[in-house]
């Protein structure tokens, strides 16, 4: 009876624990598991905000990129081992619903900069940036900027 | 004739036992399933807790980087000469002082402030039922100390584009504008589906 007895015990107990220990795992996981994700995807935004700060596309301020910058990068292929990225390109955020590529002969009327063209098919990670070029109206220099978004194919 | 009945006694007795013993046992098989629906159910809910996303996270970096951003947007309207445009943030300031400047459609900077910011939210986000961004909502405040939440009034609408149903995630973000006296703060929630 004894060992009946402490057999009930430790299953009381073995209950007892576990229950607690899937408590504690529901809790400590579930947060751990959506802090993960949520980081990585800030890091992932981080990341490609600091290539637009870089000086070669930064038009001075953060997270801003001069387009003028661009539009002369894209005019030299030798600069394209520059990022070390698979794909590298810019959106203009505008009223047009299809794609106009950039080119020396359409910019600024035009929404693509394809820096570097994306070599497969994965998911870019992306950041909003302002797109900045200087204007001028009535002889009057000013600055642009306009909404983007900075996409990068990282290598993995 | 005691030599017998003490005899019959320990019959009874081992058939008591006997019984006790099977009872027992009958309770060890009981209380075994028990634990295991108990552990079942644990795993199932554990299962399903952490299928499930955070549901709420403030500070999100690439809203953070959207209002950043869209201060610096340069809009039609100019206050002295044309070429002397304004910004999204410069918009701002003069909705909130009501300063008249001149805006394309004879909007006023109130509304200019609200058209603009509704079409870079619907090209980015666009917001709807089917969409997996559900809601954007914008909100503009004047807020005498940043860290006083108590002391802020909303100085322009509410932007509010998409609907709740089916929103999981809620992600927010907010930058703010130095007056001379006080601050202007823009807000912005995201809500996404699962």
């Amino acid at each position: 009876m004894k060992i009946k007895e402490m057999i009930f015990m430790i299953l009381a107990l073995v209950v007892f624990f576990v229950i607690v220990l899937l408590f504690w795992l529901s809790v400590t996981l579930g947060d751990i598991k959506g802090d993960v994700a949520q980081s990585s995807r800030d890091r992932n935004i981080m990341l490609v905000a600091r290539l637009a700060d870089s000086p070669e596309l930064s038009c001075g301020l953060s997270n801003c990129i001069d387009t003028d910058k661009l539009i002369v990068f894209m005019g030299r292929p030798h600069y394209l081992g520059f990022w070390d990225v698979n794909g590298l390109i810019v959106e203009k955020l505008d009223s047009a619903n299809n794609t106009v590529e950039c080119t020396l002969g359409n910019y600024p009327r035009c929404n693509t900069f394809t820096i570097k063209k994306p070599l497969n098919n994965t998911i870019p990670d992306s950041s909003i940036v302002s797109l900045c070029r200087k204007e001028i109206k009535n002889d009057i220099s000013y600055e642009k900027c306009d909404m983007g978004r900075i996409k990068v194919w990282s290598k993995i | 004739m005691r030599h017998g009945q003490n005899k019959s006694m320990e019959q009874d007795m081992t058939i008591l036992r006997k019984i006790i013993s099977k009872t027992a046992q009958q309770e060890i098989v009981g209380f075994m399933i028990i634990i295991l629906l108990v552990v079942v159910v644990g795993v199932i809910f554990l299962g399903i807790y952490l299928r499930q996303d955070s549901a709420i996270v403030t500070d999100d970096a690439e809203i953070m980087n959207f209002l950043s951003s869209s201060l610096r947007y340069t809009t039609e309207c100019y206050k002295d000469y044309e070429g002397d445009y304004k910004t999204l943030g410069d918009l701002m300031k003069y909705c909130y002082t009501n300063t008249p400047i001149t805006c394309p459609n004879s909007l006023t900077v109130c509304q200019t402030l609200a058209k603009d910011y509704t079409w870079m939210l619907g090209k980015l986000w666009n917001p709807g039922i089917n969409r997996p961004v559900k809601y954007t909502k914008l909100s503009f405040f004047y807020q005498a100390n940043i860290s006083d939440y108590d002391s802020r009034t909303r100085f322009a609408e509410n932007l509010y584009l998409g609907n709740s149903s089916g929103c999981n995630i809620v992600k927010s973000g907010s930058q703010s504008i130095s007056l001379d006296s006080g601050n202007l703060m823009l807000e912005l929630e995201i809500c996404k589906g699962n």
